[in-house]
């Protein structure tokens, strides 16, 4: 199986988040590898941290971190004021990394800790306490070396010491790979969990009930397991049904991989899973999935999406497309994409130029549903 | 016991209308609450741990008290079915640690995850060693809902009502004192010995013994006579009981259609 680098997974490990997943600005390598006979993309350069802007989209916030800072507008925002005039997130002041989940958001610090604000209602903050949100930042207990977080549904994993993984949060079905499970009333006992036997991660995808990873020794993946009958949670174990992957993304319930051959294909449950089955685009980039949607960055630089339709995530009206979209299609409207945000039931996809635009559900979205792109201001 | 706690106990076994149009009433099943010690205050070091543990739960489950992921507290185990969940009770072989925190677990051997960690409290470090008292109870009275509407998660179950009541402990300012309630036998005596067949926490004076949701796992299980007679204690985090009072309560007509 190809593995992903370390800037594979940067740019393409999507967090689950209801559907959340992250991008930094950047060309990310191609998740499907082109024909032969097709170009391939240009290299893609190292991620410049410090000056990148990076766009988080879950169901509950839209996050840009430019710099070490992060700025949000919740879902409950009205008015339209540039991203970057909302308050930034107290508490991160030196983020190199950031990722949305559903209601939860986790960023990497510069001296490799984990910072999460948001809903901790499972302890998805991972900081050992007992509230049920938070909206400053919080530390992530045990954690010192990560270089990657993703946040998914309703937990979250980091990627430390360069390979290993490590999870927090709800743990239902055993998706944070330990073999504890608290309720709410002790979510204050929630810190990270090391995944065991798991090393050498470099893709991580996080589903409301499955953690999967592309690992040194193979893709591997614990949780509620849908490919044995009767279903049933299995602590960290090798996904066979993996192992064309070359990258992978959560969201919703479902875990996709995209294969060397350009097919992205979903399991586990949800819209992604039982109203369609793989479907096959160009050489891409990069791409996520949302709670019942997913999109996909090209090589070209357009965007392709797929999945529920009901809030406009697929990118076009339901009038002309429909609500069940199970062949991608592309995003009309958009200038040359470099990176893109999909989550919860929205997406967002940041140009070339450095303009941000969103569609589908989103914070701040029109009032009549943003079913086709919309420039949302970052400055 | 904080009647805050008691109701998460129960919310946590209870119910939801899935359906806003009430066309169905869906509940889900009961899952395990811890009921005390609660969260608010420090625990004496003399408490005991008491849970709802559904009935049906993996062989060999068993409840524990421990640290946060430490080896299991030694303790002693009584259980005592209240309907759909078990009320259990732990009491430690030796006083708690102080200033410590405690997780509370149902550990199911052979499941992943295995251990469900549902509670936690922190203890404090005083001792209790005296036992509350019922200053006042006022008015019973019970009846049903025979029109209760299942679709609407109503029961038709007779449910007592007590009014009037004052609980206190002498040495506790602030204690979590719950009533347990037995159900008195022909010759009204109340074996004490035994867990309560109900549990339940004054609030504002007031307690409802008895279902008022056909999602709520516990039952109080009333006889079919026109009347019965229950004792009522007050009984603290320690397991300190106060003195049983007895109260008569006349039970409405055909309670069981």
């Amino acid at each position: 199986m190809r593995r992903l680098s370390a800037l594979a997974l940067a740019l393409v490990a999507c967090g689950g988040g209801g559907g959340p997943t992250h991008v930094v600005s950047g060309v990310s390598p191609p998740v499907s590898a082109p024909p032969a006979a097709a170009p391939a993309p240009a290299p893609a350069p190292p991620p410049s941290e410090d000056a990148s802007v990076e766009v988080g989209l879950g169901e509950a916030r839209l996050c840009v971190r430019v710099g070490g800072h992060v700025h949000c507008r919740a879902s409950d925002a009205h008015g339209e004021r540039p991203l970057l005039e909302e308050p930034a997130v107290e508490g991160i002041d030196d983020a190199v990394s950031l990722s949305v989940g559903a209601r939860h958001a986790c960023a990497v610090l510069r001296d490799g800790g984990v910072a999460c604000f948001g809903d901790n209602a499972h302890g998805q903050l991972g900081a050992g306490v007992g509230v049920a949100s938070s909206p400053r930042a919080l530390r992530v207990k045990n954690l010192a070396s990560a270089d990657r977080v993703v946040a998914g549904p309703l937990h979250s994993c980091a990627r430390v010491g360069g390979g290993a993984v490590a999870c927090w949060g709800e743990n239902g079905e055993g998706q944070t790979g330990s073999s504890t499970h608290y309720a709410e009333a002790a979510r204050e006992l929630v810190v990270p969990t090391a995944v065991a036997g798991v090393s050498g991660a470099a893709s991580l995808a996080l589903s409301r009930s499955v953690t999967c990873a592309l690992a040194g020794a193979g893709p591997v993946c614990w949780g509620r397991d849908t490919t044995q009958q009767p279903i049933q949670n299995t602590p960290p174990a090798a996904a066979p049904w993996l192992a064309g992957a070359t990258a992978l993304a959560g969201g919703g319930e479902a875990v996709c991989q995209a294969t060397r051959d350009g097919t992205v294909a979903c399991r586990g449950s949800g819209a992604l899973v039982t109203s369609m089955g793989p479907v096959a685009l160009p050489p891409m980039t990069s791409f996520g999935v949302g709670a019942s949607h997913a999109c996909g960055l090209l090589a070209d630089r357009t965007v392709r999406c797929w999945g529920q339709n009901y809030s406009g995530q697929i990118g076009r009206p339901r009038s002309e497309i429909g609500t069940n979209v199970t062949v991608p299609s592309a995003v009309p409207g958009l200038p040359k994409i470099k990176a893109l945000a999909v989550g919860g039931y929205g997406a967002c996809a940041l140009s070339l130029a450095g303009e941000l635009f969103c569609w589908g559900s989103y914070p701040g979205a029109p009032r009549e549903g943003g079913h086709e792109p919309s420039i949302v201001a970052i400055r | 016991m904080r009647p805050t706690q008691i109701a998460a106990a129960v919310a946590l076994a209870l119910a939801a209308l899935l359906d806003r149009g009430a066309r169905a009433c869906s509940c889900f099943g009961p899952r395990p609450a811890l009921v005390s010690p609660g969260p608010d205050h420090p625990a004496p070091v003399t408490s005991r741990v008491r849970a709802l543990v559904p009935i049906h739960r993996a062989a060999g489950a068993t409840v524990v008290l421990r640290p946060p992921g430490g080896a299991p507290v030694a303790v002693a185990t009584a259980s005592r079915s209240m309907g759909g969940v078990d009320l259990v009770e732990l009491t430690p072989s030796a006083p708690l640690a102080p200033d410590t925190r405690y997780e509370i677990a149902l550990h199911s051997p052979g499941q992943y995850p295995s251990t469900f960690v549902f509670g936690t409290f922190r203890t404090g470090a005083t001792r209790d060693v005296k036992a509350p008292r019922i200053d006042a109870i006022g008015v019973a009275g019970a009846h049903a809902n025979p029109g209760a509407m299942s679709s609407m998660c109503q029961s038709a179950d007779t449910v007592v009502t007590l009014d009037g009541i004052s609980v206190s402990d002498p040495d506790r300012d602030g204690a979590e004192i719950a009533l347990g309630v037995w159900i008195a036998d022909a010759a009204g005596r109340v074996d004490t010995k035994k867990l309560p067949v109900y549990w339940a926490v004054p609030k504002n004076g007031h307690v409802q013994l008895g279902r008022t949701s056909i999602c709520d796992p516990r039952e109080l299980p009333l006889p079919n006579a026109p009347a019965v007679t229950l004792g009522v204690a007050a009984i603290d985090e320690s397991g300190n009981t106060s003195p049983v009072k007895l109260v008569r309560v006349a039970l409405p007509p055909a309670r069981h259609p």
